[in-house]
This record gives C-alpha cells, structure tokens and sequence, in this order.
C-alpha cells in the first residue's frame, strides 16, 4: 500500500461517471461567465478598481485553467483581446463603438429613478422595475449573454392567464428542439419532444 | 423572539434526514420578489425602505400560510444575533450587513424564510435536509402564490419577475443543492466535477457562499440562468445531474476504502483524536476535521459519534453558535481556545471513554 492508491485512484470507473454529465447541454461558450450575487467578499477588478463582478474561469484543455475577475466594462475588452476570436483592430473597434454608445444612449435618464445606464454600469444594479423597458436596447444582449434568452417561460401571477404562458414556453421549446436538431443533437433533441409534451398536456 | 432557542436545535438543513443525507446536506430554493410600487432596495431613501418594511411585515404577519411566519426586526438585533442568523442560512451575509430597515420572517421549524428589503424587496426561501428540490419548491412555490394574493409583484409579460439585478430576472428563482464531498476532494477529483458542471452553466459555491474555498468540503451547486427556462425544467436540470455527483462521490469513497482503508483510517483517527485534544481551535480547521470525521462515520470507520452530532458540531463551532453557548462575546483568540474547549466537553459527552 502506498500513497499513490489514495491520491491516484482508478480512472477508468471513475471516469465512466463522469461521463454521465455530459450529456446533459453543453453552453455554446468554452468559457464560464459567472456573475455572483451574494458573494459578499467583493474582489476587485483586475484591470481597473472597480469592483469585479464577472468571474471567468477559462479552460485551457490538459487540466489547465486560468481565473480573471474583471467588471462589467473592463469585461467587454477581455472578450475582444486578443487570443480570444477577435483580432486587436477589432477590439478597437468595438471600443469606439461603445464610446458612440454611450453618447447616444448614455444621457438617457429613467423617468421613475433617475438612473442612467451608466449608473447599472457602475452599480451592477438597476434602480427600479421600470429600467427594463427604459434601457431595453442595452439590456437585451445583456440578458442574452447571462441566459442566452431574453423571454419569459417560467411562472405568472395568477392574475396574468395562464394560457400565455404554456404558449410562451412552447415556442420556446420548440425553438430549442429547431436548433438541436439542425447540429444533430438528438440526446437533447429527444429531452426536448417529452418536454413540449408535458407542457402540452398540462 | 428569543433566539438563544436556535442554539439548542440543529436547524432543518443540518438534521441530516432525507434521501442520500449522508452526501446531500440540504436542497434550497431562493425566489427573488419585488414591489411594483418602489424602487429598488438599492435606490429608496430611507423613508422608503421603512414604509416597505411596514407594508411586507404586516402582509407576511397575515399571509394565509401554514406554518404561521414571525417577523424579525433585524436593525433592531445585534450584530452577533444577525451573524447567527446567517450561520442558520435563515438571512444572508449581505443583508446582515446592510444598512436601515430590514427584517426576516421566519417559521418556527427554519424551513421556510422570507427577507425584507434585500437586494430585492422579497428573497423568499425554503431549506430541506437532504435530496428534496421538488418538495422545496412546492413549498416556495404555495407560499409565494399566498404572498402575490396580497402584494403587487413587478412583473412583465416578456422578462417574468424583475429584480434588482438581471441575473435574476426572469423566474427569479435560484434553486441549490449543498454537498458534502469529501471523498472528491481527497482523492483530487473535485475540480473535474466542477469543470463538467460549468459546461452546463450551473455554478458551484462554498457552504457560506464566500470566495471559492468550500469549508468543510461542502459545496453549493445551483443554476446561473433564471430567464427562458420554467421553474421546473430549472430544478430538474440540477435534480438530473445530482445523482450523478452523489455516485462519483459514493464510488471515491468505495476506493478509498478498497485501496487505501489504513491511509483514510489514519486521517479519520487523527482527526477526530485532534478534535478531542486541542487547545486551539480556529473555525476552519473544525470545519476540515469535522469533515474527515464525518466521511469516517459514513464509512463505518468511527462509530463513537453519530452523523446528527457531528452535523451539530459543524453548527455549534461556528462563531456566532459558540458565542451564544457560551454566553458571552468572545474575541478571536478567546474564541479559538472556547471553541477547542467547547468540543472536548462535547465529545467528552458524547463518548464517556474519551479522556
Ligand atoms: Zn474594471
Ligand atoms: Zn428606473
């Protein structure tokens, strides 16, 4: 007996586990964007002051990885370094882009608290419900990135009918099985068809 | 409310009951509410967040639900009451240290939780010991439809329940399940668990919810998108993959034993022979040494405590519990000597042969 058996245990049974996992859907991302709530030891950002809010955990393959901590704006440069698909140029690009964004959208201000998108930007936190609709443009590929969806399938109100809701979640579905179809997923393609079917019969 | 009471009780998601307790600490579902009338907790002014304060207490005072709920005031408790509270997971770290009106109401048995004036007006809560997301959610789920009978929730037709944060938008709901997986963590396997996890966008988080170092090898796991997907195919995408955790975890702790039985026995032993022994004891390295006595438990490998002890001293040890047991406030150092103290006594208790 030696330590090896305890710190090197047998792969292969283990491995075949570990393989169940897979199967369940895979992110079209290699890499993990995670934006932490409650975690209340605020890191800071990497690049700037600012307290970091997105934690990316980058796989580099052979068991390698590599941690960032960045904030939201500083983010939108790491996704555009270079390594990453785009080039530098493009980078640049993307970074006169936001500026014009910004001066077109920036000064727009919510009628109901006051914030301007700028203020999310710094905050990470909108000041009233009604920002939804306000900063509709910047938000959605916002909320496309974090959920890759901008629609609701889940839970109404009761007062809201029921009804939409069920139809909601079923274009939705059926979206989705479109997709795993075309790229051949069939595993997920098959979770899909018994999905819409208990909604279906719901 | 005396709270000196939470003390004496190990809390619904330390009772180490349910399917696969040994493995599964506790399944949590979080839902994330807010007031169409106000803004943000983040932008109300101080008259604000009073008036919602009143408005939700008396709502969550009168909710036709069972078990009654009573509201805490928590600017009105002391820091360390709050900190116990948090220890409890009946509030979070955030709103104990936030700031202004803000409360908790709670049932009796700590299942079920309710914060006021959070990030998001509403964080309702439901904890169960062991593998019960589906049961936490129907829970969750009945109260919350009591709730909006009486409260206007914000919501639209396209993003579901808003909140403060998009990360919550949609179902605001943040279904987890905490576990103990100390087998992984021994025989290095942890990090590849939390790499698959990852691929399929569920994120892993300590016992507290601190940094990245889970304590005690316990570990959260729970979902990271809230909007385009329905509560239940939320829940079951974390329900599917558990099994599977929980069998690696069984199957590490199968070689162990197979392979390796003097190496784990030996750390088990020590483990324990140090908890019973020591002068100074930081949470920490409770924590880890709790940890390798409970793995030595469900192996069979110790049989002079029980799982339900032990479970009770991961809770007793922490600083708040500790202060309390002992009646007084304790600075660090006293408190790593009460706490080394505290758990020779216990396990003198427990095990009259221990000396
Ligand atoms: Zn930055
Ligand atoms: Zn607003």
């Amino acid at each position: 007996m030696s330590t090896a058996n305890l710190w090197d245990p047998p792969r292969k049974r283990l491995g075949v586990t570990f393989a169940l996992f897979l199967t369940a859907p895979s992110t079209l991302l290699e890499w993990r964007l995670e934006i932490v709530l409650w975690n209340p030891i605020m890191q800071k950002c990497e690049r700037c002051s600012s307290p970091a809010t997105i934690h990316i955990t980058e796989i580099l393959g052979e068991g390698k990885i590599e941690e960032h901590h960045v904030c939201e704006p500083c983010y939108k440069h790491y996704d555009q370094s270079p390594g990453k698909s785009a080039t530098g140029k493009a980078a640049s690009a993307n970074a006169a882009a936001s500026e014009l964004e910004e001066a077109l959208f920036g000064q727009q201000e919510c009628p109901d608290c006051g914030i301007k998108f700028v203020d999310f930007r710094n905050s990470h936190r909108l000041g009233c419900s009604r920002d939804y609709q306000v900063f509709q443009a910047e938000l959605t590929p916002l909320l496309e990135n974090i959920h890759g969806d901008t629609r609701h399938c889940g839970k109404t109100p009761r007062r809201y009918p029921q009804t939409k809701k069920a139809e909601a979640e079923l274009v939705q579905l059926r979206q989705r099985l479109k997709r795993a179809v075309d790229r051949e997923d069939y595993e997920e393609a098959a979770r899909l068809r018994d999905q819409i079917r208990v909604v279906e019969e719901a | 409310m005396n709270l000196n009471s939470l003390t004496k009780t190990n809390g619904e998601w330390l009772r180490a009951l349910g399917p696969d307790a040994d493995i599964v600490i506790s399944s949590r579902i979080r839902l994330a509410r807010n007031l169409s009338s106000f803004p943000f907790t983040n932008r109300v002014n101080a008259h604000q967040k009073a008036e919602i304060e009143t408005y939700l207490k008396g709502r969550l005072e009168a909710v036709d639900f069972e078990p009654r709920l009573s509201y805490l005031n928590l600017a009105a408790l002391s820091t360390l009451d709050r900190l116990l509270l948090v220890e409890r997971q009946l509030i979070s770290r955030e709103l104990a240290n936030s700031e202004g009106p803000r409360g908790v109401a709670f049932a009796p048995n700590e299942i079920i939780s309710v914060m006021v004036n959070e990030e998001d007006h509403i964080r309702l809560q439901v904890i169960r010991s062991g593998f019960s997301l589906d049961e936490a959610w129907q829970e969750a789920d009945r109260l919350d439809d009591k709730l909006e009978e009486k409260v206007p929730y914000a919501f639209s037709e396209e993003l579901g329940y808003l909140t403060a944060c998009p990360t919550n938008v949609g179902t605001g709901l943040r279904a987890s399940v905490m576990l103990h997986l100390p087998a992984l963590v021994l025989i290095k396997q942890i990090e590849k668990v939390f790499r698959a996890l990852q691929k399929i966008n569920l994120a892993v988080r300590g016992l507290y919810g601190e940094g990245s170092r889970a304590s005690g090898d316990f570990y959260q796991i729970s979902n990271q998108v809230t909007l385009g997907k329905s509560e239940t195919t939320i829940i079951n995408e974390i329900r599917d993959v558990i099994p599977n955790i929980v069998n690696y975890e069984r199957q590490a702790r199968q070689a162990l034993t197979r392979e390796s039985r003097p190496l784990v026995l030996d750390r088990v032993q020590r483990a324990f022979g140090t908890l019973k022994s020591a002068a100074m004891m930081t949470s920490e390295e409770t924590m880890d040494l709790l940890s390798s006595v409970r793995l030595g438990v469900n192996l069979g490998l110790l049989d002079d405590i029980n799982i339900t002890e032990v479970n009770e001293l991961f809770i007793h040890t922490q600083p708040a519990h500790l202060q309390k047991l002992i009646g007084r406030e304790l600075d660090s150092d006293e408190r790593n000597s009460e706490r080394a103290r505290f758990l020779r006594n216990r396990l003198r208790e427990i095990d009259p042969q221990v000396n």
